[in-house]
């Protein structure tokens, strides 16, 4: 009895059908969570649809449950192991597809240590003044201490010449640690980090202060990995049948 | 077999003939020579500056033209004429031009209070309410966003009169007002040294000119707005417009004889005397060009562009080749021969949109995508460029089809898209990285490319089927093969660029994924093309479903790249458009009719069957 339910269980979870049906309720799932944006915003949005295993999605008086990305995600992740288990091929495309598939694995993993691990908040500088403040963007604004200060030496904002639009921001920032001083830039597209921290240019008020994002992150190279990974599993996969060559689909 | 070459030849003849089209009807037919030109210096080439960017006065006033008028022409006594000679014209005379009604509104209420002519209204109709109009701007219906959009634009036109220099009531001519303001200043400086040196205030009576010069132009300058301001005049941080130089103390002196220049033919194109517009142009024209801020080839070329319209010329080009594809779909003797000219017509549209880009480029110094306009042109560009290279390397006719439709459909969209500011404006801070403006927003680009080619082969296979007979399962069997491959190439780039935008949003915002309703729309592309991708290698649907599904692709891409962007929700929300809701619709609606087309099945050995009987019973 244990066995069949376990084989059941197997069968389930690297069927092909599963993983149909999974991708076409993300793109269900995608969508309509894009659509409640409009109503509730895109945080409640992230918290209410992707990272919660079931929900209610409302719409006015219209009501519906749904899975919710957690659930999809983890379904996901088995289906990925199993499948990989029962139907891996050996060859080039196999090899190429096993990488791709375990890449994207890899990416709902880092994307489930990022709600874990990941912290962040904002932090405000005046100019000349040193914090060590960052004021988490949870629900509650918590304040959190970090274990060194930042002083800003001079915020920029630039705009091309000959109109209102705006080049660039960038802060000319210190890192104060036990009486060690280290300089940074940071600027749009270019932040500085320091202790696990990573730093933003976010906003900035108009007493020349400016306002950085700040992010504690462990495991934030880990999605660029996986990107990285199922690039060069599809292109593993698909450059061969671009030049005419490698045409091993079984008949 | 004799003449096989004369379709090629003729259709060679109109094609160069198109790309030519609108440059000489903009020269010959309604062309000034004194304002319009490709060569030489005129009066629609000079470099001047708007939005930040360097630009000849032709792009500066076209600009204003689509912003007031929503048109890239105007009519000037009736006749129509170039954006740069109207807007010498309405500086010239700007009393004589605020009765021609061309500013446009959508909005009903708004056509009803300024006594609009259909869509239309003039500068005096907006400056008569102009009270009403301000105390109904407060606000956030529809109504009060019209009215911010008229003061807006009248604002505008009231600043661009005085583009090449100010004039005071009441003065015959720019150059006199300029004349006597600079006395005027010169006279109560001098006043304020005598007084100084001889201890005693200064005689207010000396003062009272200069004084109400002073508050004319700077209540003139408060009205200007910085973005769009068309600025003339050189000066030490830049250009400024020839209001803001007459009230610069520290003008240098190239500013203050390019303001007199400007001045003087202002006045030429007013009395009409070419001669003398003839004489200063070339001594302005040199002045200008030592400014470092501008590169002379560069804006001529834009100014070229302007003229030439590469866009327009490939869309004429991609319609004649529809028109060919068309003609030889119902004349099967001709087939040949229209399929000979509609190849010839695509490879020119193709390379003028091609040439189009290219120049974008140039001009903008940037990736070839920086907003919804150019990517609707770019995309277009690519996906006629794959099927003209799948027909040329001996592919069917559809792919000439795809492609001259692709190209078509995105020129159209482009020339209509409702105008959002100069489309090679300057980025902001945050899109300031060509690095990742060609990664991640050309990668994304190819890939969405892919999904609606993908897409439009599957609908014209489903179409084709309904015709199809003998062949139905092979043609059905070939063409899911064929869009298979074209799902995987862009699954590879979607995925690619939606994933760079990860690593982008990661180094600008401090987070890889944000649920942005851009990403989102992303996202589902990535996914459905996946799904389809699956369906088919896991051999879990028929191929006519297949083709359904990347039918629908298109549906899903559409809405990643239109229809997120008319939620106006997010930080991606660069190219927010009211009103496009219909266009989308219609889109949507136009791809779903064709998914039922995938119940359709022809049977094969029925149908064969009944072929032999009917043969047997004509016997």
């Amino acid at each position: 009895m244990k066995t069949r339910l376990l084989n059941g269980a197997y069968l389930f979870l690297s069927s092909r059908g599963l993983t149909l049906a999974l991708l076409v309720y993300s793109v269900l799932l995608v969508f309509v969570a894009t659509l409640a944006q409009r109503e509730i915003g895109i945080a409640a949005v992230q918290g209410l649809y992707f990272e919660s295993f079931f929900l209610l999605a409302k719409f006015g008086a219209v009501k519906f449950p749904l899975i919710g990305g957690a659930t999809v995600g983890a379904l996901a992740l088995l289906n990925i192991i199993f499948s990989g288990l029962r139907y891996s091929r050996f060859g080039v495309a196999g090899l190429g597809t096993s990488i791709a598939h375990m890449a994207v694995a890899l990416l709902i993993v880092s994307g489930a240590l990022q709600y874990f691990l990941r912290m962040d908040g904002n932090m405000t500088l005046l100019p000349n003044a040193e914090s060590d403040i960052v004021v988490l963007s949870d629900a509650k604004h918590t304040c959190h201490k970090l274990p060194f200060s930042v002083r800003l030496k001079k915020f920029t904002e630039e705009k091309w010449a000959g109109s209102s639009i705006a080049k660039g921001y960038s802060s000319e920032i210190v890192f104060v640690k036990s009486g060690a001083e280290t300089e940074a830039t940071v600027s749009m597209n270019n932040p500085a980090s320091f202790a696990g921290w990573t730093f933003y240019q976010m906003s900035y008020g108009r007493d020349g202060s400016s306002v950085l994002g700040a992010v504690k992150n462990p495991a934030r190279l880990l999605p660029w990995l996986a990107v990285g990974m199922a690039f060069f599993g599809m292109i593993v996969v698909f450059l061969p049948r671009a030049f005419g060559g490698g045409e091993n689909e079984k008949r | 077999m004799k003449n096989a070459k004369f379709p090629f030849v003729f259709a060679l003849f109109i094609a160069v003939v198109a790309v030519f089209a609108p440059l000489s009807s903009k020269l010959v037919l309604f062309g000034d020579p004194m304002y319009d030109g490709v060569f030489g210096e005129n009066l629609g080439s000079l470099p001047v500056v708007r939005a930040g960017r360097v630009m000849p006065v032709s792009s500066a006033a076209g600009d204003i033209l689509k912003s007031l008028g929503g048109k890239n022409s105007a009519k000037v006594d009736g006749k129509k004429v170039s954006p740069a000679k109207w807007l010498w014209t309405v500086n010239a005379d700007p009393k004589k031009h605020a009765g021609e009604k061309f500013f446009r509104t959508d909005n009903r209420d708004l056509q009803k209070l300024l006594n609009a002519d259909g869509r239309y209204y003039s500068y005096n109709d907006f400056a008569e309410k102009y009270r009403t109009l301000y105390s109904a701007a407060a606000g956030d219906s529809p109504y009060s966003r019209a009215c911010n959009s008229a003061i807006d634009a009248g604002l505008e036109y009231a600043a661009a009169t005085s583009t090449f220099g100010a004039k005071i009531d009441g003065v015959p001519t720019a150059t006199e007002t300029l004349k006597l303001w600079r006395k005027a200043v010169a006279d109560a400086a001098g006043e304020f040294k005598k007084a100084q040196a001889e201890n005693r205030p200064p005689d207010r009576k000396k003062l009272v000119a200069a004084n109400e010069y002073l508050k004319h132009f700077r209540a003139e300058l408060g009205f200007e707005n910085p973005d769009t301001v068309v600025r003339t005049i050189p000066a030490s941080g830049g250009f400024e417009s020839a209001t803001a130089a007459m009230l610069d103390r520290s003008l240098p002196e190239s500013g203050a004889k390019v303001l007199s220049y400007y001045a003087t033919i202002r006045d030429a194109v007013a009395s009409d005397d070419r001669q003398k517009v003839s004489e200063i142009l070339p001594q302005l024209s040199a002045e200008l060009a030592n400014s470092p801020l501008v590169n002379s080839f560069r804006v001529r070329f834009e100014n070229f562009a302007n003229i030439f319209e590469p866009f327009f010329g490939g869309f004429i080009l991609y319609a004649l080749s529809l028109l060919c594809a068309a003609l030889g779909a119902v004349w099967k003797g001709r087939a040949r021969a229209f399929s000979a000219m509609a190849t010839v017509f695509l490879a020119f549209a193709v390379a003028e949109h091609a040439f189009g880009i290219c120049a974008r480029m140039y001009i903008q110094m940037r990736p070839p995508v920086t907003n919804l306009y150019s990517s609707v042109v770019f995309a277009g560009g690519v996906s006629a460029l794959v099927g003209l290279w799948g027909r040329l390397r001996g592919g069917a006719t559809a792919f000439a089809v795809a492609a001259a439709t692709a190209g078509f459909l995105s020129l159209l969209v482009a020339m209509n898209l409702p105008y959002s500011g100069d489309s090679m404006g300057m980025m902001r801070a945050v899109l300031n990285s060509n690095f990742w403006l060609t990664t991640h927003v050309v990668t994304i680009m190819v890939g969405y490319c892919g999904v609606f080619l993908g897409g439009f082969l599957a609908a014209y296979r489903l179409v084709a089927n309904l015709f199809s007979r003998e062949n139905f399962g092979m043609e059905t069997a070939d063409a899911a093969k064929g869009i298979y491959a074209v799902l995987c190439f862009s699954l590879l780039f979607s995925f690619a660029g939606t994933m760079l935008g990860g690593i982008w949003a990661d180094m600008s915002w401090g987070r890889f994924w944000g649920w942005d309703p851009k990403e989102n729309g992303a996202l589902m592309v990535v996914l459905w093309t996946a799904a389809t991708i699956h369906a088919k290698v896991l051999r879990l649907c028929s191929d006519r479903i297949f083709l359904a599904m990347a039918v629908f692709g298109n549906i899903v891409a559409a809405w990643a790249w239109f229809g997120v962007n008319l939620m106006g929700v997010g930080l991606h929300a660069y190219g927010f458009m009211e009103g496009g809701w219909t266009w989308f619709f219609a889109f949507v609606l136009s791809q779903a009719v064709l998914l039922p087309l995938a119940l359709y099945k022809y049977d094969e050995k029925k149908g064969a069957d009944s072929q032999k009987k009917l043969e047997k019973n004509s016997e």
